[in-house]
């Protein structure tokens, strides 16, 4: 029977229940992999995993992904509004705030002009500039100002990724004469987030805290004024 | 004479060099977990219904956490944010990649159909994450030595 043909023959829940199945396996197995081989982070291994298995089971990405995306969809909003919790109970008492809004503050807006100055100044597509902009923002915010801006989720979702595995993989090696744990944790939660936060509390449970500050700080910056600059480029245009 | 703190008040303790506050000691209760869900869960819901009505439904789920987190450090200052809920929510946060697997799926086809732009693609990609962890790290390291 064909591919087409086998779709045709089973329920819509059964395949919907399959697609689920596959991806929760694909996360569980890329969590136990991942603690077996800590130098590559969960998410790869959970996508390789996932990327086997629709292979093994014939099945288009396209078509498992229409399956899933109405749930997922979900979760991913569920995980965005989650970020608001840690940010709330945050203290700032003892750190030199004026200090760190300028450091925040440039990072966010250097995290946004360097890949896309570069990507522009090499000539590449419109769309995968518009993906750059994101490249500093952690997955679940990216993907939601990618929504705004049009960008294309997957090419986003990408460059999220990569990025974070290349900077957390660099930092032991490029990081090497920092000897300020939370200096190192605030560049990786910056520049690398949330793959760079997870080396960064690998580290050190003190670097891992500003990690996730930084990472968290970063995005929600990044979310307000990002939109907004690209709506107003794009009326004054 | 002073009081002592309420042991599940998060603005009730200091730690030192942190910015977020008590690390978990304990694994988050059923009850926290059902809590922080519903909240984070009916926020969001009534985000993205709200910014639908204006038609701008993308919007909801950054406006979901703007305004959670405009009511939670509201609700910090006026009575504490259970350490619970904190705890919670780290869970899930910690188990928050799996809401983005799908679409990460996608991302690794994506590197294939680059196709002439793969190169380049990878020398931005480079660049523009190992240049600013040092350069962050290094002025991070510059003004908190200041302190």
């Amino acid at each position: 029977m064909s591919f087409n043909g086998w779709l045709q023959a089973t329920p819509t829940w059964l395949t919907l229940l399959v697609a689920y199945a596959v991806t929760v396996l694909a996360y569980v197995l890329g969590r136990v992999l991942n603690q077996r081989l800590p130098a590559i982070p969960a998410i790869i291994w959970a996508v390789l995993l996932l990327m086997g298995m629709l292979a093994g089971l014939h099945w288009p990405y396209a078509y498992y992904l229409q399956r899933v995306q109405p749930l997922f969809d979900h979760l991913l909003g569920y995980v965005t509004v989650a970020l608001a919790v840690p940010l709330a109970a945050m203290r700032l008492d003892d750190l030199p705030l004026r200090m760190m809004t300028a450091l925040l503050t440039f990072a966010s807006v250097t995290a946004v002009l360097l890949p896309v100055g570069l990507a522009y100044v090499l000539h590449l597509s419109e769309p995968t500039l518009l993906a750059y902009t994101t490249r500093a923002v952690t997955t679940p915010v990216a993907l939601n100002i990618a929504a705004i801006l049009h960008a294309p989720a997957a090419l986003v979702s990408l460059i999220v990724i990569l990025s974070g595995v290349i900077g957390a993989a660099c930092s032991s090696i490029l990081l090497r004469k920092i000897d300020d744990e939370r200096a190192v944790g605030l560049a990786l939660g910056l520049a690398a987030h949330a793959i760079g936060t997870v080396q960064a509390w690998q580290r050190n449970p003190v670097a891992g805290r500003f990690a996730a500050f930084g990472m968290a700080v970063n995005a929600l910056l990044t979310a307000i004024w990002l939109p907004l600059v690209y709506l107003w480029w794009f009326k004054t245009r | 004479m002073p009081t002592e703190p309420a042991p599940d008040d998060i603005k009730a303790h200091s730690d030192v060099n942190t910015v977020s506050t008590l690390p978990p000691t304990t694994g988050p209760t059923l009850k926290d977990l059902t809590v922080i869900g519903v909240i984070i869960v009916g926020v969001r819901e009534t985000s993205v219904w709200l910014m639908g009505l204006w038609d701008h439904a993308e919007l909801g789920n950054l406006c979901g956490l703007f305004l959670l987190l405009g009511v939670l450090i509201l609700l910090r200052r006026w009575r504490g944010l259970p350490v619970g809920w904190v705890n919670a929510n780290a869970l899930f946060m910690r188990e928050g990649a799996l809401a983005f697997l799908p679409i990460s799926g996608g991302a690794i086809l994506m590197l294939g159909l680059l196709g002439a732009e793969l190169w380049p693609f990878l020398v931005v990609l480079v660049i523009s994450t190992l240049m600013p962890l040092w350069i962050y790290a290094r002025l991070a390291q510059h003004g908190l030595r200041l302190r």
